[in-house]
């Protein structure tokens, strides 16, 4: 990544002499400070697989951010946009990543082509979860937006916008790759493509996204279980190499299908999700969920209390006896029974008040969250420790600004 | 004779309510083809869900300072949102690459003088700004 990074900062870098003159410059920015603090240090909340996250000792790492956006419009059809955001990421270090980097082309009024650097529309907020100062929550609700194990696209895609009478219509094909560096493993995603449609009617809007992601990972933790069940032989044991692929994220292929909606009339905010995760695959790792959420919120002027409810359920079975051979069969229950996400249900309270702007601050805001998640074992949590109870209630304030 | 009677006392109510009120008047160039354009045409532009005229032809749009009584009356009646929520919907689109926020300008004549140079430019002024160098198509 850093590599990419470096060439492209060279080639703008050695374009912007020239160019310079004719082009129309725009700069922009948006942070987020947020800290928050659990009751418990038996359980970790956060993205998945991130080191660090939230416990009795809190956290300013998970959901702070700086990112810092450059535009270079070149004329009214062409052009280059550069987002470099600081966060921490899932090695546990809080730097700065290039985030979007992309040339944008209108073909037509109503169509236009990227490529370069994007965030994949996998579900509703996906390509703006990092804007606190846009969203509504301190975090988006994690038992939808951890369904999906990468979220930036090396590749392209395109966006046809059509007006039939009242409705809004958005067509988003994208196709690429991916990379991702969690503190055990690196993760690659040599494919990479999908939909999003979306419709808007006067204060509704309704969406679908579909994705498939191709999972391949340059180390395999489980090998000492997967060899010998493909060394098996079936006559012996049938089910054995079917077995271990539900063990092996590389080879994996993840399907992601998302609805959502979105009501907001200036006064009442609805918003909605619905989520699948479907692997081919890595099961035993990235089980088959469902999740969705409901968040209501309303405004008093400047002030907005909202409320969410969200929850996701397994659907991978958390034991196996398909496997004939005993001790192979213990190891992998054993697997089973300590990784991948199981139930868990959680409902939020919170208030979101917009503060006067002031100097170069164009917007402000603080958010302040209360949390209540109620998992089944290990829920949708990181680092769960023995005599975890399920419980969690979780306490965030955050202040978030756009300049 | 009631007829004329009841018309008068609507225009006697709307005047009244005119002076109250200041109005916002929506203006574009005068070369856009476009004689009106409804609050919803509007609301489209100004919340990113539309980029274009209804004609077809790209809009470039113009802002009011935030400081500016004028902004929050027209984001109010366009759009039906205030001026901050206005500004989290184009935090949103401006760092997802899917628009350009409205342009922001430091009184009506900045607007006017910006409408009045640009042919695909909108933006709104008080009523009392407008003259012959844009064409109003839309009062709120």
């Amino acid at each position: 990544m850093s590599s990419r990074f470096s060439i492209v900062a060279l080639a703008v870098a050695a374009a912007l002499p020239t160019v310079a003159s004719a082009v129309d410059f725009s700069y922009s920015g948006f942070s987020t400070a947020a800290y928050s603090q659990s009751d418990t240090n038996l359980a970790d909340v956060g993205y998945t697989s991130q080191p660090d996250s939230i416990d009795k000792g809190g956290s300013f790492e998970t959901d702070s951010k700086l990112g810092v956006q450059l535009t270079a419009k070149f004329n009214d059809n062409i052009s280059a946009t550069v987002q470099g955001v600081a966060y921490t990421d899932l090695t546990g270090d809080f730097e700065p990543h290039l985030d979007w980097a992309y040339v944008r082309a209108q073909a037509t009024q109503s169509l236009s082509f990227r490529g370069g650097y994007l965030r994949a529309p996998t579900f509703m907020y996906s390509d703006s979860v990092f804007v606190g100062y846009a969203n509504t929550w301190v975090r988006p609700p994690l038992e939808v937006y951890n369904l999906s194990p990468v979220y930036q696209l090396l590749g392209v895609d395109a966006t046809y916008r059509a007006q039939l009478g009242a409705f809004t219509v958005t067509v988003n094909p994208y196709f690429g790759e991916s990379e991702v560096d969690v503190s055990t493993l690196k993760l690659d995603v040599p494919e990479w493509k999908g939909l999003a449609t979306t419709v808007n009617v006067g204060s509704f809007q309704a969406r679908v996204g579909y994705g498939v992601i191709d999972l391949e990972t340059d180390s395999n933790s489980v090998a000492a279980l997967t060899d010998p069940l493909f060394a098996v032989p079936a006559a012996l044991c049938g089910s054995c190499a079917s077995e271990a692929q539900k063990l092996l994220i590389g080879g994996a292929r993840i399907a992601n299908l998302n609805v959502g909606v979105q009501y907001d009339d200036g006064t009442n905010l609805i918003a909605s999700e619905y989520a699948r995760s479907d692997a081919d695959g890595g099961e035993y790792f990235m089980p088959d969920r469902y999740s969705a959420y409901v968040t209501y919120g309303r405004r008093f002027g400047n002030l907005m209390p909202y409320a969410t409810l969200a929850g996701t359920r397994r659907e991978t079975p958390l034991s196996t006896n398909a496997i004939s051979i005993p001790a192979l069969s213990a190891a992998v229950n054993g697997v089973i029974a300590s990784q991948g996400a199981t139930d868990q249900d959680s409902y939020s309270l919170g208030v979101r008040y917009e503060l006067p702007s002031f100097s170069v601050v164009k917007g402000a805001l603080v958010k302040f969250q209360y949390d209540h998640i109620d998992a089944d074992g290990r829920g949708n949590l990181n680092n769960v420790q023995p005599g975890f109870d399920g419980k969690i209630d979780m306490v965030s304030a955050s202040l978030d600004f756009i300049f | 004779m009631r007829s004329l009677k009841s018309i008068l006392s609507v225009c006697a109510l709307t005047l009244a309510a005119a002076g109250a009120n200041a109005e916002v008047v929506v203006i574009v160039n005068p070369k856009n083809p476009a004689a009106s354009l409804s609050a919803e045409q509007v609301a489209a532009l100004y919340l990113g869900n539309s980029s274009t005229f209804p004609e077809g032809g790209a809009a470039t749009l113009a802002d009011q300072p935030e400081s500016a009584a004028v902004r929050g009356t027209f984001y109010e009646k366009a759009t039906g949102r205030s001026a901050a929520q206005a500004k989290a919907t184009w935090a949103r689109l401006t760092f997802t690459g899917k628009g350009t926020p409205p342009k922001e300008l430091k009184s009506d004549a900045d607007v006017k003088a910006f409408v009045a140079s640009d042919p695909k430019a909108i933006g709104y002024v008080d009523s009392s700004a407008v003259d012959g160098s844009v064409k109003a198509v839309l009062k709120l």
